[in-house]
């Protein structure tokens, strides 16, 4: 028998819950986040839902295509937590380096953050590209307080609140003129 | 090692939803865990959360994405690429169903992308006696397939009743705890869209785009490895899967090349931002071939029913 901090049990599942959409009548939040306005956007299967407590930070990873216009939107039960959802996308690098143990080369990996929503006045859709097929990941925080609210969806009053980020996904475009020449 | 120890972890999280488990437990100061192995440090701390957060089943995109993006940069139609549709009634197991129901799903989204409409009725038609196999025929309704055979060959309609199909199916084996049937349907699809892009691309060309996406899959077979592992402990034979699985990103990982190159952000007038970043798997001739190689023996062992 190991001894196990409990944070990290707590955290191991309800991470787990958002990546995989399982959690009692929390499996389709998304569907109530903001679509926006330009109807070539697609739904994408990387949407998820999941359980979250107030405080509470879980991360997903995100595939992402090259050329590909993705448009993130997060949305809750939660009414008290209706735009103020935080979260970041970062990249994670990895480096090559001699673990000086076991002297054998391992990789290590480095962070570095795309878009962070609160040094963008809490927006909470995203609209973004990226110029190669990468995997990135987004860190996903409910703020304090987020359970003084009333549930305005199907979930049962709980501390728990369900939160949704809806991925959508199109073929990618460029604006501004074309140059010639 | 890591493995080892995030196992038990991941298993708890299968077993336990968050009303049921979590909130009973959130009271405790400490909780333990069991653990086979005698000699097995378990004890974790907060810095090891980011492990657990990477070992969290992922939610991937569809094989009909994947050629999108494939066929905007070249290639073209072959039928002798795919798995013929009369190899249905071969695939007799679950597993081997499960997987074959995913190389289905990809040979449909190749056909959708490279414009060869004519047998895509016919691989739906497949699909979706596989999926009454698979206890998951409730996706495949006839309604569903009365509008695919009402299509034609209208590709833009036919790509989103398939994608649509692949989302619901996706959903319905998540929330349906068949994980396993979800991690062998997406493995199988991911393989059979390598293999079409293998063959697709041919000799191996410094510099070319084709090469370079196939390159950047490896960010998919690590989510793809990191999914199976984690439902291996509903179904243990997805450990032989496992094993290919980690052989060929032991292959990606020979090309791992090291650059103190930083993402790139950028944004344009409308508001999008634009990420740049290129791919730390570089490919030479001879690592594409062996990686190819590698491709073509799981491809194989899935189509013939060798793996399980």
């Amino acid at each position: 028998m190991k001894t196990l901090n409990k944070k990290i049990i707590g955290a191991s599942l309800g991470v787990f819950l958002f990546g995989s959409s399982i959690g009692q009548n929390c499996n389709e939040e998304y569907t109530y986040c903001d679509r926006g306005k330009d109807k070539n956007f697609q739904m994408s299967n990387q949407s998820v839902s999941g359980t979250f407590a107030a405080g509470e930070t879980h991360e997903v990873s995100l595939i992402l295509y090259k050329g590909t216009d993705y448009r993130l939107s997060f949305c809750s039960n939660d009414e008290a937590m209706d735009g103020k959802i935080e979260y970041e996308i970062i990249t994670r690098k990895k480096k090559r380096v001699l673990d000086p143990t076991t002297k054998r080369y391992v990789f290590k990996e480095q962070e570095e953050s795309l878009f962070k929503n609160t040094n963008n006045e809490l927006a909470q859709t995203v609209e973004f590209q990226s110029k190669d097929t990468k995997k990135v990941y987004v860190k996903v925080t409910l703020p304090t307080g987020a359970s003084e609210g009333k549930n305005k969806n199907s979930l049962k009053a709980s501390d728990a609140v369900c939160v949704g980020m809806l991925v959508q996904h199109q073929k990618g475009t460029t604006t501004g003129f074309n140059r010639q020449g | 090692m890591k493995k080892q120890f995030i196992l038990p972890i991941t298993a708890i999280a299968l077993t336990c939803g968050f009303a049921s488990c979590g909130e009973e437990e959130a009271n405790e100061d400490a909780t333990k865990i069991e653990k086979d192995g005698p000699d097995m440090d378990t004890t974790l701390t907060v810095d090891d959360q980011r492990d657990l957060d990477a070992h969290t089943p992922n939610k991937l995109p569809t094989p009909n994405m994947f050629f999108e993006v494939m066929s905007s940069i070249g290639g073209e139609a072959n039928m002798d690429l795919v798995n013929p549709v009369g190899n249905k009634d071969n695939y007799v197991t679950k597993n081997q169903q499960a997987l074959n129901f995913g190389v289905y799903f990809a040979d449909m989204a190749y056909m959708l992308n490279y414009n060869n409409t004519i047998e895509v009725a016919k691989y739906f038609e497949a699909l979706k006696e596989m999926a009454d196999k698979l206890d998951a025929g409730v996706i495949f309704s006839e309604e569903v397939l009365n509008k695919i055979q009402a299509q034609g060959d209208n590709k833009d309609s036919l790509a989103s009743i398939s994608e649509g199909a692949y989302i619901d199916t996706y959903a319905y084996l998540e929330d349906n705890e068949m994980g396993d049937v979800l991690a062998y349907m997406v493995t199988g699809g991911w393989i059979e869209g390598m293999h079409i892009t293998a063959n697709m691309i041919g000799e191996f060309k410094e510099g070319s785009e084709l090469i370079e996406e196939f390159a950047a899959q490896h960010i998919m077979l690590e989510s793809i490895y990191e999914n199976v592992l984690i439902y291996s402990e509903q179904n243990e034979d997805l450990l032989i899967l496992e094993a290919e699985l980690s052989e060929l990103q032991a292959l990606f990982d020979e090309g791992f090349v090291d650059s103190d190159e930083t993402a790139s952000v950028e944004t344009e007038e409308s508001g999008k931002l634009v990420f740049s970043e290129s791919s730390d798997i570089k490919l030479n001739a001879e690592l594409f071939g062996t990686i190819v190689e590698k491709i073509e023996s799981i491809r194989e062992k899935i189509v013939k029913n060798e793996l399980n």
